[in-house]
């Protein structure tokens, strides 16, 4: 259950979490770095709300967690779909094809976007995901998979957008749904 | 008519006189043909190929400083075509050109420096294209930030973090897109912004109350101490010596005193020196007088009655030597001391300090005042929003020695108000108020710019001002003054 006593932003249970890494070092400043990844995973992106709740609830200056906030690329800025297929673009993924990977997700995304027949997934290329001996390696959100052909790609696409939506992505889109109707 | 030929340049009709120039045309129409090589006073030469121009008929562009008008003769100036001629002349001038305009004395009044930035390429020859940020940011009531000028330094930042402990600033983004910034519509506001565009080691931060208003190679430095406040920051005072205007104030660093800041406030030290602020002669019921006649005046009014008859108003804001030359020659004139009060603003919270230089007591020497009047064995009467003191003295004659800083004293009309319910009032000082008008004499006094002598700070350390030449050349200081009164009051025995 939420902490209802200021209508805290976050959930009892993330705020719990906030603390505990801000308690963990010597400066607020050094939390920063996890704090964020805390949010995200609760809430799939960081908006600038989370950023200046972050400020009026746990006393981390906006201009601290904005200028970590958009210096790193793994925190997502904006709303993003349910799952990211996210291929490795270097080398030895490249030199097996990840391009190939790459395109053809991309395709068969873009292709049930115009059909009608969307799939709650984006696409992108990412450095050096560290197992090079099973290239084109991918990540879906947080599960690795290896030796990802494009057959593979579009197989992981299917079966993912047939699984319940993770609560995160849930989550996100609720709150889009609450901000627009409060607009 | 044949001596005399019609031309359309950029679809206006000019008629000049047969023989002329394109250029020579261009100019008596008011329009600007960028040139270099080309003078009205010279021969053609021809030789910069700057000017071109566009010709209708021609199949090159021409320049404009040596083609002859000729009778219907249509030229354009404005085409891209020829702006495209302006900035690959330009680039070609430039190509061998050392463009170290930082260390050129002639930056600013170049006129190869004027035409880039009126049509030069901008764009380098780099494969890679310029980064383009934001520029000319409102970032407070004090400063602009231009972000394609910052070089990244941070210590605008971390004088944020550091110094004022205020972090409004951060770098955001990475790498080539990392930019100096606030937080969205969050300003910087503190007392010490105008360091920030000290600090800054390009122009990226500049300070609102001085951009655009004089070049500082017109600018000369003396080094003196800020009378904001009884802190005593060690300033530079920059002044251009041919206006004898007064534009701005820089911390200097003294380990001592300010360190290497000082505050906003302070800044705003060098507008009551200009000539604007000031009472410029001394006046008698109102009347402009000469500075003779003034203290002539003065020096019959002091002589006319006993020491317990006058009455002395200090204020913090002169000089230790101003005191001590007031209370010995009134001594010696008047064969004892005359009683003195201290006037100090109604608001003044003279314990009140910001935690790093501001503080409550807005007066340079109030220690050092302390001290003189001491040494002449004196014990002062404040008045502080309380003048009955004074009002029950009796005193027949009140010599006022009114802040220079009026910023400091908010309360100053009343006072003034109380002052002038005196019997006979003589103000040294500079003020331009309404109730200062009604005064029976106005002395204007040197400010802290233009004498010698010592501040001490609130913490006892004394502190030499230096004298730049004055805005006012007769106007005097306050111990000059008493010296010569003395003289009149012995010369008159």
């Amino acid at each position: 259950m939420e902490t209802k006593v200021m209508a805290s932003f976050f959930s009892s249970a993330l705020n719990e979490k906030i603390k505990s890494f801000i308690g963990r070092y010597e400066t607020k400043r050094s939390s920063i770095l996890p704090v964020l990844h805390a949010v995200q995973d609760e809430n799939d992106w960081i908006s600038q709300e989370a950023v200046q709740a972050l400020e009026s609830e746990h006393g981390l200056s906006v201009v601290d967690v904005n200028e970590v906030l958009s210096f790193y690329t793994m925190y997502r800025k904006n709303p993003p779909k349910p799952y990211r297929l996210e291929v490795c673009g270097s080398i030895s993924c490249w030199l097996h094809g990840a391009d190939k990977t790459i395109a053809a997700a991309k395709a068969h995304i873009a292709e049930g976007e115009k059909n009608g027949n969307p799939v709650p997934f984006e696409c992108h290329k990412v450095e050096c995901l560290g197992v090079c001996g099973y290239a084109p390696v991918a990540l879906v959100n947080k599960d690795r998979h290896l030796n990802v052909t494009p057959e593979l790609a579009i197989k992981l696409i299917s079966e993912y957008s047939k699984k319940e939506l993770p609560a995160a992505a849930k989550k996100c889109a609720s709150d889009l749904a609450a901000r627009s109707a409060h607009q | 008519m044949s001596n005399q030929v019609t031309l359309s340049i950029n679809n206006q009709s000019i008629t000049v006189p047969a023989g002329s120039t394109i250029m020579e045309a261009a100019q008596k129409l008011g329009v600007t043909v960028p040139h270099f090589c080309w003078h009205p006073g010279l021969s053609i030469a021809g030789v910069c190929r700057f000017c071109m121009v566009r010709v209708e008929g021609m199949p090159k562009l021409q320049i404009a400083c040596n083609t002859p008008a000729s009778e219907g003769m249509k030229v354009d100036t404005v085409s891209d075509e020829v702006k495209d001629a302006h900035k690959w002349a330009l680039e070609f001038h430039l190509i061998n050109h050392p463009l170290d305009c930082p260390i050129c004395d002639q930056a600013g009044e170049c006129e190869l420096q004027n035409y880039y930035m009126k049509v030069g390429k901008y764009q380098s020859q780099m494969e890679d294209e310029k980064v383009l940020k934001p520029k000319a940011l409102d970032v407070g009531d004090t400063l602009v930030l231009d972000t394609e000028r910052c070089i990244l330094c941070s210590r605008c930042v971390r004088f944020e973090d550091e110094v004022t402990k205020t972090s409004t600033l951060g770098i955001f983004n990475r790498g080539d897109q990392a930019t100096i910034g606030t937080y969205k519509d969050r300003k910087i506001k503190h007392n010490y912004s105008y360091n920030l565009a000290d600090i800054c080691p390009v122009g990226a931060f500049t300070a609102k109350d001085f951009r655009f208003k004089c070049r500082v190679w017109f600018l000369k430095e003396s080094k003196t101490v800020c009378p904001g406040c009884s802190t005593g920051c060690n300033v530079n005072l920059f002044q251009n010596s041919n206006q004898r205007e007064y534009y701005r104030l820089k911390p200097r660093h003294n380990a001592d005193v300010n360190g290497h800041w000082m505050c906003d406030t302070g800044r705003t030290m060098y507008e009551h020196l200009n000539a604007s602020a000031r009472l410029s002669s001394p006046l008698l019921n109102g009347e402009s007088v000469s500075h003779q006649a003034a203290l002539q005046a003065v020096t019959d009014a002091v002589k006319s009655i006993s020491a317990d008859k006058l009455a002395v108003v200090f204020t913090a804001q002169f000089t230790s030597e101003e005191y001590s030359a007031t209370l010995k020659t009134l001594k010696a004139t008047l064969k004892s001391a005359p009683k003195v009060f201290v006037w100090r603003d109604e608001s003044e919270k003279i314990e009140d300090f910001d935690g790093i230089l501001f503080r409550g007591d807005r007066n340079p020497n109030t220690r050092g005042m302390m001290d003189v009047l001491k040494e002449e064995g004196i014990n002062p009467v404040m008045l502080k929003g309380d003048f009955s003191a004074l009002a029950s003295s009796g005193a027949e004659l009140t010599l006022i020695f009114g802040p220079e800083i009026e910023v400091g004293y908010p309360n100053l009309q009343k006072a003034l108000g109380r002052f002038i319910e005196m019997k006979k009032t003589v103000y040294f000082g500079n003020s331009l108020s309404e109730a200062a008008k009604r005064m029976w004499i106005r002395i204007p006094v040197k400010v802290f710019a233009e004498k010698n002598g010592t501040f001490v700070n609130f913490n006892g350390v004394a502190q030499k001002l230096k004298a730049n030449a004055p805005v006012f050349p007769a106007v005097k200081s306050v111990d000059e003054y008493f010296a010569e009164l003395g003289k009149i009051a012995q010369t008159a025995i």
